[in-house]
C-alpha cells in the first residue's frame, strides 16, 4: 500500500513530464502564474540550550505549496511548507533514549522588483523584501512540563535574488538563486526554565511569550535563508518541474541560546495556470 | 562537470559554516556531567534561598566524589546525594537503569490513611459509584468523594453528575488523602462549583534568571465560580502527607475559600512547578522552578496546616475506623 502511495506520489509529480515535451517559448509571457507542490526531506542540526545542552540531529519529510506570479517588472511569491520527523541527541544515535519529535511550518511572502539584466542580459537580478511566519516545534518527553520547545519567528526582511537560464546536457534549465534576512522580527521561545504560567487559567500564552521575548533585530536574532532551484520547463504549458535545495540557519540569543540548521532538498511541480 | 562539483562544494561549505556558528555540545564524561547538573540546578532551581540551602557548600561536598574514570553507576549515586539536599519532592534524575527521587518528604510522618480500611469499611457498605476518576458515595446526609490523582481528568460531566447527586446533603468531605497531584487544572475545576464570588487563591512567581533571586513578579491567581450545578455547603477537604504537588495546591486553594475547611494532617507540599532538563549523558532531571504562595505570603513548598489537626490513631484503625473521616462527618453533623 505504502508503494502504491509513493508511486502515485511520483506520478503526480511528473504528470507535466510525461505529457509534455520541453518548451522554449517563455520569454515572450508578461504574465505567469504558477501553483507549486512537492515534497521535500530535510536535515536539521539544533543545539538548544532550551533543551539540552547537546546539539540534536535528525530528519524531517514535509509538504510544499506555492503560489507564484510573474510579471515585467516584478515577481511575487507565496510558499507554504510543513515538516515532521525527529531528532536526536549526537552522542544517542540509536535507541529511543532523548528522542525528539520535530516538527516545522513556514509560510513566506516575497515581493521583488526586477532590477536590471547583469552579464549582458544572461544574469536576471531581483531586489525586494518579504513578510514570513517560521515556526517549529520539538517536544522532549524526558523534559516534564519543559517537554514543549517551540521557536515561532514573524518577520519582515530583505530578499535579493538572481536568476539565469542554463543548458546541462542537451537539457535547459532556469536556475534561481534567492537569499533572504529577516530585519525585525516578533519572537515566542520557551521562557528561563521552559514553562508558562500553566497553573493560572487566567495566564495568556501568547502574551507571556511576547513579554519575554517581544521584536527582535540583528544581535538578538538572525538568519539567514538561501534557495537554489532549478526549474525545467515543459513544452507549450508552461509547467515546471522544480529541484530545490535550501540552507536555512538562524540564531537567537536571548533567555536561550538557540541555533537551527536546516538543509532541504525538495521537488515541486509548478502549474502554469 | 564542473559546475556540479562547484555546487556541492559549496554546499559542504555551507553545513560547515553552520556548525562554526554553533556552540560546541560539552563532552560526555562524568565530571560534565555533574559540573552540567550542579551549575543548571543553581540557576534554575527556586527554593535556594527559600530553604536557606549553600549550594556552593554542596558542590564542595560533592565535586570530589567524581572523576573521569568513575561509572555511570557511580556517577549516578553522587549526583542523586546531591539532589537529595535539596529536600524535594519535585526533584528527580531518570538514570540508566534507577530513578532518584526524595521520598523524605512524606515517609517522616505516619499515613494517616489507609485504603484497605475505606474499602472494606466505608465503601463497601455504601452506594460507592466511580464517576470519572472520582469515587463517590454518601454517609448519611454527607456526601463524600475521594480523588485518586490529579492525573486523571475530571470533565465537566463529572462534576455536574456528582453535584446533581449530593445536591440534598447538607455537606461534603473531598478526600485528597494519598494524592500525589498532577494537572491544577482540575483543581480549578472543582473549585469553580465551589466559590461563590471571584477569589484569590494564590500567587505564583517563576523564575526568570540565573541568580536565586531571580523571579518574575508574583502573579495574583483566581477562581472564579463557574458551571450550571454548583454546590454552596460545607465543604471539608481530607490531607494527608502524601497530599502532594497539584494536590497540595488544591489544598491550599481551598484555605482562600471560606466555606471549606481542612482536616487531617498537613499535606506534603510541593509548591514549585517542576521544570525539566537533560545532561549530556542522556539523564532527564525535574527540579522545582517557581514559588508557590498562598494570598498572605505562606509559601507552600513544605505543606499546608489544616484547620483541625487529627491523626488517624491505630487503636481506631485495628477497629476499622478512619479517624480523620469520622471527625469530618461528626464536624457537619
Amino acid at each position: 500500500m505504502k508503494t502504491t502511495k509513493l508511486w502515485m506520489a511520483v506520478a503526480l509529480l511528473l504528470l507535466p513530464l510525461l505529457t509534455h515535451a520541453q518548451s522554449e517559448k517563455i520569454e515572450g509571457k508578461e504574465k505567469l502564474r504558477h501553483f507549486a507542490y512537492g515534497f521535500s526531506i530535510s536535515h536539521f542540526n539544533v543545539k538548544d540550550d532550551a533543551m539540552s545542552p547537546v546539539r540534536y540531529t535528525g530528519t524531517s519529510y514535509g509538504l510544499n505549496f506555492g503560489l507564484r506570479k510573474e510579471r515585467t517588472k516584478w515577481l511575487s511569491k507565496i510558499d507554504f511548507g510543513i515538516s515532521g520527523g525527529s531528532l536526536k541527541s549526537i552522542y544517542f544515535e540509536e535507541g529511543d533514549l532523548s528522542k525528539t519529535v520535530n516538527m516545522g511550518i513556514e509560510l513566506d511572502y516575497t515581493l521583488l522588483r526586477r532590477m536590471k539584466a547583469l552579464r549582458q542580459g544572461e544574469l536576471d537580478w531581483f531586489l525586494g523584501g518579504s513578510i514570513g511566519q517560521l515556526g517549529s516545534f520539538r517536544f522532549h518527553s524526558q523534559l516534564d512540563n519543559s517537554a514543549g520547545i517551540y521557536d515561532s519567528f514573524t518577520s519582515i526582511g530583505l530578499t535579493s535574488a538572481i536568476r539565469k537560464k542554463i543548458n546541462l546536457g542537451k537539457r535547459k534549465f532556469t536556475f534561481y538563486y534567492q537569499v533572504n534576512v529577516p530585519v525585525l522580527s516578533v519572537v515566542m521561545r520557551p521562557s528561563f526554565n521552559g514553562l508558562f504560567n500553566f497553573v493560572d487559567p487566567e495566564s495568556d500564552f501568547f502574551q507571556e511569550n511576547f513579554d519575554k521575548h517581544g521584536l527582535a533585530s540583528f544581535g538578538s536574532f538572525m538568519r539567514l535563508n538561501n534557495r537554489f532551484e532549478l526549474s525545467y520547463v515543459t513544452k507549450g504549458s508552461q509547467n515546471r518541474l522544480n529541484f530545490g535545495y535550501q540552507w536555512d540557519v538562524y540564531h537567537y540569543n536571548r533567555v536561550h541560546k538557540t541555533v537551527v540548521g536546516r538543509h532541504q532538498l525538495s521537488l515541486s511541480t509548478l502549474f502554469y495556470f | 562537470m564542473k559546475k556540479i562539483i562547484l555546487i556541492f562544494s559549496l554546499l559542504s561549505f555551507l553545513g560547515a559554516c553552520e556548525l562554526l556558528i554553533m556552540e560546541k555540545s560539552p563532552s560526555n564524561d562524568p565530571v560534565t556531567n555533574f559540573e552540567t547538573l550542579w551549575k543548571t540546578l543553581d540557576e534554575r532551581y527556586s527554593f535556594f534561598d527559600y530553604k536557606n540551602i549553600d549550594w556552593n557548600a554542596v558542590y564542595d561536598e560533592y565535586r570530589p566524589q567524581v572523576n573521569e574514570h568513575m561509572t555511570n553507576d557511580q556517577l549516578f549515586e553522587v549526583c542523586k546525594s546531591m539532589l537529595n539536599e535539596l529536600h524535594d519532592g519535585h526533584v528527580y534524575m531518570i538514570g540508566d537503569k534507577d530513578i532518584a527521587f526524595y521520598p523524605d518528604f512524606y515517609l517522616d510522618r505516619p499515613a494517616n490513611y489507609n485504603q484497605d480500611l475505606l474499602e472494606r469499611n466505608y465503601y463497601r457498605n455504601t452506594d460507592t459509584k466511580y464517576t470519572g476518576p472520582l469515587r463517590n458515595t454518601q454517609f448519611g446526609d454527607i456526601g463524600y468523594i475521594y480523588y485518586r490523582s490529579f492525573i486523571s481528568p475530571v470533565s465537566s460531566q463529572n462534576l455536574d453528575d456528582v453535584f446533581t447527586r449530593f445536591k440534598d446533603t447538607k455537606g461534603l468531605i473531598i478526600d485528597v488523602r494519598h494524592n500525589e497531584g498532577g494537572d491544577p487544572q482540575y483543581a480549578f475545576r472543582i473549585l469553580e462549583r465551589l466559590v461563590t464570588t471571584r477569589t484569590q487563591v494564590y500567587e505564583t512567581a517563576y523564575k526568570t534568571g540565573p541568580g536565586h533571586q531571580d523571579f518574575a513578579e508574583p502573579a495574583n491567581v483566581y477562581v472564579e465560580p463557574e458551571g450550571n450545578i454548583r454546590y454552596d455547603k460545607p465543604v471539608i477537604v481530607l490531607a494527608n502527607r502524601l497530599t502532594y504537588s497539584a494536590a497540595n495546591l488544591f489544598v491550599a486553594m481551598c484555605k482562600s475559600i471560606p466555606n471549606i475547611r481542612l482536616i487531617g494532617d498537613a499535606s506534603g507540599g510541593g509548591g514549585g512547578v517542576p521544570a525539566g532538563a537533560e545532561l549530556p549523558n542522556g539523564w532527564a532531571y525535574g527540579f522545582s522552578s517557581s514559588i508557590l504562595s498562598m494570598p498572605n505570603g505562606f509559601i507552600i513548598e513544605h505543606g499546608v496546616e489544616p484547620d483541625i489537626a487529627v491523626e488517624l490513631t491505630t487503636e481506631d484503625a485495628a477497629q476499622g475506623i478512619d479517624t480523620i473521616l469520622e471527625r469530618a462527618l461528626d464536624e457537619l453533623e
